[in-house]
C-alpha cells in the first residue's frame, strides 16, 4: 500500500470485520453537536445571571451595567461588538438589554444561543440514525420552537423564561442521551465533548469574572460586593453546592477553589477533566487501534496538574495564568482529539492520485 | 359530512355513486361521519405536529441550500381489497422479472435489439445507458433490487402502469412513517380494518441488500450512501439507515484502494461489501462519470466493475427508466417470459419515431409531453391546460431534440376523498408501491399514494404541492 502525499500508510485495520464500528464523520458530528449544546446552556446562564444581577442593581450604575454587560462579550469573544452595542447616550437599562438581544437571536453571531443551536441540530441531522429518536426529536422540537414566529416575542416578553429553555433544553438533551441511548462510542463523544465545553466556559466565565471584580471588589459596597461573588457562583452553576460547604463564607479564593478543585461536583473544572479523561480511556479501549493516545497523554497531563496544583499566594495573577494554562491544555487535548480520530487530515484528493493507479 | 361531496364524472375510490360508498370502505365512511368534522381536524393537526417534530421532511430545491417541507398528510386512507391487490402483485412481479432480464440483456447479447423489438438508436442515445457496464456481470445477475412502480386508475377504475423508477425510488419512508401515524391517531379504524402490515419492510430490503454480498461473507459489512443532508430525499436515507442499522455514509466517508472500498472509522479503514447507494450514476465515481462530482468516490466503479463490492441499484439500470424505452415493457415481457403483461402501460407516443412526432405536435392541446429522462414532474407539459404560448414553447423543444420527448393521452386519474380546509373533497391520486427482488421478488402491501391537493390538478408530485396518505391492502377474507 502507498501513499501519494507521503503520510505514511493509510490506516487499514483488518480486524474490522463484523462487529461495531463508527465513521470519523458520525464521530465528529456527535462531538460538536453536544459541544453546541453545552455551549448554549452557558451562554443561556450567562445571560440570565448577569440580566438578573443588572434587573437588580443596573439603574444605579452606569459603569457597573457597563462592567457586566462587557464580561458577557468578553466571555462568549464577541468584545468588539462592545463600542457598538453601547453608544454613549444609551440608558443603563438598555445596555444589557442590547447584549442579550445581540447574544440570542442575531444569527450573524457565531456565539448567539440561535446560531448554537442551529449547529447543534444541523450536527444532529446529519447523524440522526446514530444518535436516539427522542434526542432528535427534542432537538428538532426545540429548534423550531425557537425558529418559530412568535420566539422573538417570547423572548422580548420574559426573557428570563426564555433562558431557561435553553438550559432545560440542554439538561433534556444530556439526560435523554443518558437514558435512551447506547453507551457505546457515540456517547462517549458526546460525553467527551460536553466536558471540553464546560471546561473551557468555566475558565472563562471565571478569567472575565475575576479580573473585573479584582479591579473593582474595593469599591463595591459591601452588598453588591456579595451578589457578585454570588453571580459567579450562579454563573458556574455552583451556587447551591458551594454554600453546603462554605457555610456563611464567600470569598473569592474560596470560590475560585471550589469552582476549580471540588473533586465531586459535575460542574468543577477538577470533574470535567477527570470525565473528559474517562470518556478518553473509554474510546480507546473499544477501538484495537492505537488513535487517541495523544489526546490521552495530553488529557492525562492536564488532569495531574488540575488534581495536584493549588492557587498558591491567593493572588488574582496566579489564578488568571492557572485558569489560562488551563484553557490552552484542553485546547491542545480537543485538537488532538479531532486530528486522530476524526481523520480530517486525510486529503481525499491524495487518495484519488494513487488508487488511480491501480490495475 | 359527504354532502357537499363531487364525484365531478371521475372514477372515485371510496363512492359508486354519490351517497353510496363501495363496499370495502363502508366501515370507514361511517366511521369518519360518526368522528364528525372537529374530531378529524383535531387528529389532522396531531399528524402534522407528529411529522414535523420527527423532522419527516423533504427539501424543495429554491436556493442553494433548500427549504426542508413537510410533506402533506391526508388523514383519509386509500383502501385496496385484497383481489384487487392480488393482481396488482403479480403484474408487478412480472414487470420486475422483465425489467431485470432487459438490463442484463441490454449490457450482454442483447437479445431485444438483434430481434429488431427495439430501435438500437433508442437504447444507444438514452442519457442513462451507461456503455460502462456493457459485459460486466453484477452480483447474482440482479440489476434491479428496488423498483417503485407508479400505478394510475383510468377513469374505468383500470390499474396503468405510469413509469418504473428503478435508479433510486424514494418515498419508502413516508409510507412507513404514514402508517406509524395513522396507527396512532385513528388507532380504533386501523384496528377493525384488517390491513395487511407493512412494517417488515426494512428487514427485506436489508435481506435483498445482504443477497448481494460478493462472496460469501458472513457478516458482510453493508452501507446506505446519501448525497448527504442538502439532498432532498435525505430524511429517508437517514430513516432507512436507521431501520435497517446500517451507517449511513456520504461520499467522503468512503474511499477506494486496491480496487476495495473502505469506509474511514475512528479504528481505521473498514471494508465495505455492499452499498445501497442513494446517488445517482452520474455522481458516483468522478473518475468514471462526471469529474467534477464531489458527491461520490473516486474509484468505485473500478471496484465494482471485479467484483468486490455490490451496489444497489446497479450502475446503468436508468436505461429502463428512460420514458422512451417504458413503451417497450410489455414486448419486454413477451420476449424474456414468454407471457402476455398483467398491468397495462399507457398509451405512449414516441417523438423520435417521425409519424408520431408529427401527430404530438399536432394534438398537443390533448396530450400529456414528457421529457425521457427528467422525474419529479419537472420537464413536462400538460397540453389541456397549457396556454397557447406554452405549447408552442414546447413545440420549438421537442422539434430541436424529439428523441426526449414522449407524450401520452390525459389520464383522468381516479380521484379519493381528501381533507381540504374544512371539508372533505374528491382529489386524484396515484399508488407506488416498491418492489423488492432478492432471492425472489416481493411487492410491499400498499405503497405510496399521492395526492394531487390542488383542485383539478393531475400532477400528485410532491414538488409540485402534491401530499401523501396511508394505503390499507385489505386482508383477504378467511371465511
Amino acid at each position: 500500500m502507498s501513499s501519494a502525499n507521503g503520510n505514511g500508510p493509510p490506516l487499514i485495520n483488518p480486524s474490522l470485520r463484523g462487529g461495531r464500528t463508527l465513521l470519523a464523520r458520525v464521530a465528529d458530528a456527535s462531538f460538536w453537536m453536544s459541544r453546541y449544546m453545552e455551549r448554549a446552556e452557558h451562554i443561556a446562564r450567562i445571560l440570565m445571571i448577569s440580566n438578573d444581577v443588572l434587573t437588580g442593581t443596573g439603574d444605579l450604575d452606569r459603569a457597573f451595567a457597563l462592567e457586566v454587560a462587557g464580561d458577557v462579550l468578553r466571555i462568549t469573544q464577541r468584545d468588539h461588538m462592545f463600542p457598538a452595542l453601547t453608544p454613549a447616550g444609551r440608558p443603563a437599562s438598555q445596555v444589557m438589554a442590547a447584549v442579550a438581544r445581540y447574544m440570542t437571536l442575531d444569527e450573524d453571531n457565531p456565539n448567539s444561543l440561535i446560531h448554537c443551536m442551529a449547529k447543534a441540530r444541523e450536527n444532529a441531522r446529519g447523524i440522526r440514525e446514530s444518535i436516539s429518536a427522542e434526542m432528535w426529536e427534542q432537538i428538532n422540537t426545540f429548534y423550531w420552537s425557537i425558529k418559530s414566529d412568535d420566539a422573538r416575542a417570547r423572548f422580548e416578553d420574559v426573557p428570563q423564561e426564555f433562558y431557561r429553555q435553553f438550559m432545560m433544553g440542554s439538561f433534556l438533551f444530556q439526560g435523554l442521551a443518558d437514558q435512551t441511548m447506547d453507551h457505546g462510542q457515540v456517547w462517549l463523544f458526546i460525553q467527551l465533548s460536553k466536558y471540553i465545553e464546560r471546561v473551557d466556559m468555566t475558565c472563562r466565565i471565571l478569567m472575565a469574572k475575576f479580573s473585573t471584580l479584582s479591579r473593582v471588589d474595593s469599591s463595591l459596597e459591601p452588598s453588591l460586593r456579595t451578589i457578585q461573588w454570588m453571580a459567579v457562583l450562579r454563573t458556574c452553576c455552583s451556587i447551591e453546592a458551594y454554600r453546603r460547604g462554605n457555610i456563611g463564607e464567600l470569598e473569592p479564593s474560596r470560590v475560585a477553589n471550589f469552582i476549580i478543585f471540588d473533586a465531586s461536583f459535575p460542574r468543577s473544572i477538577h470533574y470535567c477533566v477527570k470525565q473528559a479523561l474517562a470518556s478518553v480511556d473509554q474510546i480507546r479501549a473499544g477501538l484495537s487501534a492505537d488513535a487517541g493516545r495523544e489526546a490521552q497523554r495530553r488529557l492525562g497531563r492536564l488532569f495531574a496538574e488540575v488534581q495536584y496544583s493549588q492557587i498558591a499566594g491567593d493572588t488574582f495573577e496566579t489564578l488568571l495564568e492557572f485558569l489560562s494554562a488551563t484553557r490552552a491544555g484542553m485546547a491542545e487535548a480537543a485538537a488532538a482529539v479531532q486530528e486522530q480520530w476524526f481523520m480530517r487530515a486525510i486529503d481525499p484528493n491524495g487518495w484519488r492520485s494513487w488508487s488511480t493507479s491501480a490495475p | 359530512m359527504f354532502d357537499e361531496y363531487q364525484i365531478n364524472g371521475l372514477f372515485d375510490e371510496m363512492f359508486e355513486k354519490p351517497g353510496t360508498p363501495r363496499p370495502h370502505y363502508a366501515r370507514l365512511h361511517q366511521r369518519v361521519c360518526d368522528l364528525g368534522m372537529t374530531a378529524l381536524q383535531h387528529r389532522s393537526k396531531m399528524a402534522d405536529v407528529c411529522f414535523r417534530n420527527q423532522g419527516v421532511t423533504f427539501t424543495v430545491y429554491k436556493d442553494a441550500l433548500g427549504v426542508e417541507k413537510i410533506f402533506p398528510f391526508d388523514l383519509m386512507p386509500r383502501i385496496i381489497p385484497a383481489e384487487e391487490w392480488e393482481t396488482i402483485e403479480k403484474g408487478l412481479i412480472q414487470r420486475l422479472t422483465a425489467l431485470n432480464l432487459f438490463c442484463h440483456d441490454i449490457y450482454h447479447q442483447q437479445h431485444i435489439l438483434r430481434e429488431r423489438i427495439m430501435d438500437p438508436q433508442l437504447v444507444y442515445n438514452a442519457r442513462m445507458f451507461r456503455r460502462q457496464m456493457l459485459g460486466i456481470n453484477v452480483p447474482r445477475g440482479i440489476y434491479v433490487t428496488i423498483c417503485g412502480t407508479d400505478l394510475i386508475r383510468d377513469q374505468h377504475g383500470e390499474y396503468l402502469v405510469l413509469e418504473d423508477n428503478c435508479r433510486t425510488p424514494s418515498g419508502v419512508s413516508y409510507v412507513l412513517e404514514n402508517r406509524a401515524i395513522m396507527k396512532r391517531v385513528f388507532p380504533s379504524v386501523f384496528q377493525a380494518a384488517h390491513v395487511r402490515p407493512i412494517e417488515d419492510y426494512p428487514h427485506n430490503l436489508l435481506r435483498c441488500l445482504k443477497f448481494l454480498a460478493p462472496h460469501d461473507q458472513a457478516d458482510p459489512c453493508i452501507v446506505v450512501l446519501t448525497p448527504g443532508m442538502h439532498n432532498s430525499a435525505y430524511y429517508e436515507h437517514s430513516f432507512l439507515a436507521r431501520q435497517m442499522g446500517l451507517e449511513l455514509v456520504e461520499g467522503r466517508d468512503l474511499l477506494v484502494d486496491d480496487n476495495y472500498v473502505y469506509m474511514r472509522t475512528t479504528a481505521g479503514m473498514r471494508r465495505v461489501d455492499v452499498i445501497y447507494r442513494r446517488i445517482d450514476d452520474d455522481f458516483i465515481d468522478p473518475l468514471c462519470f462526471r469529474p467534477d462530482s464531489l458527491l461520490g468516490v473516486a474509484g468505485l466503479m473500478n471496484a465494482y466493475r471485479m467484483g468486490r463490492v455490490a451496489l444497489a441499484n446497479a450502475v446503468g439500470v436508468g436505461v429502463a427508466d428512460d420514458k422512451a424505452i417504458y413503451p417497450y415493457v410489455p414486448e419486454m415481457i413477451r420476449l424474456y417470459l414468454k407471457q402476455e403483461p398483467i398491468l397495462k402501460n399507457v398509451q405512449t407516443y414516441i417523438c423520435a419515431r417521425p409519424d408520431e412526432c408529427a401527430y404530438v405536435l399536432e394534438h398537443l392541446h390533448e396530450l400529456v409531453v414528457k421529457s425521457t429522462n427528467e422525474a419529479g414532474g419537472y420537464g413536462m407539459l400538460m397540453g389541456h391546460q397549457a396556454s397557447q404560448a406554452e405549447r408552442e414553447e414546447f413545440a420549438v423543444k421537442i422539434k430541436a431534440d424529439p428523441r426526449n420527448f414522449i407524450a401520452q393521452p390525459v389520464i383522468e386519474l381516479s380521484q379519493h376523498p381528501s381533507m381540504i380546509g374544512e371539508s372533505i373533497e374528491g382529489r386524484r391520486i396515484d399508488l407506488r408501491p416498491y418492489i423488492l427482488c432478492g432471492q425472489n421478488i416481493s411487492v410491499m402491501p400498499g405503497g405510496l399514494t399521492r395526492v394531487a391537493l390542488k383542485r383539478g390538478s393531475l400532477v400528485v408530485n410532491s414538488s409540485q404541492g402534491g401530499g401523501s396518505k396511508d394505503t390499507w391492502v385489505l386482508e383477504a377474507q378467511t371465511s
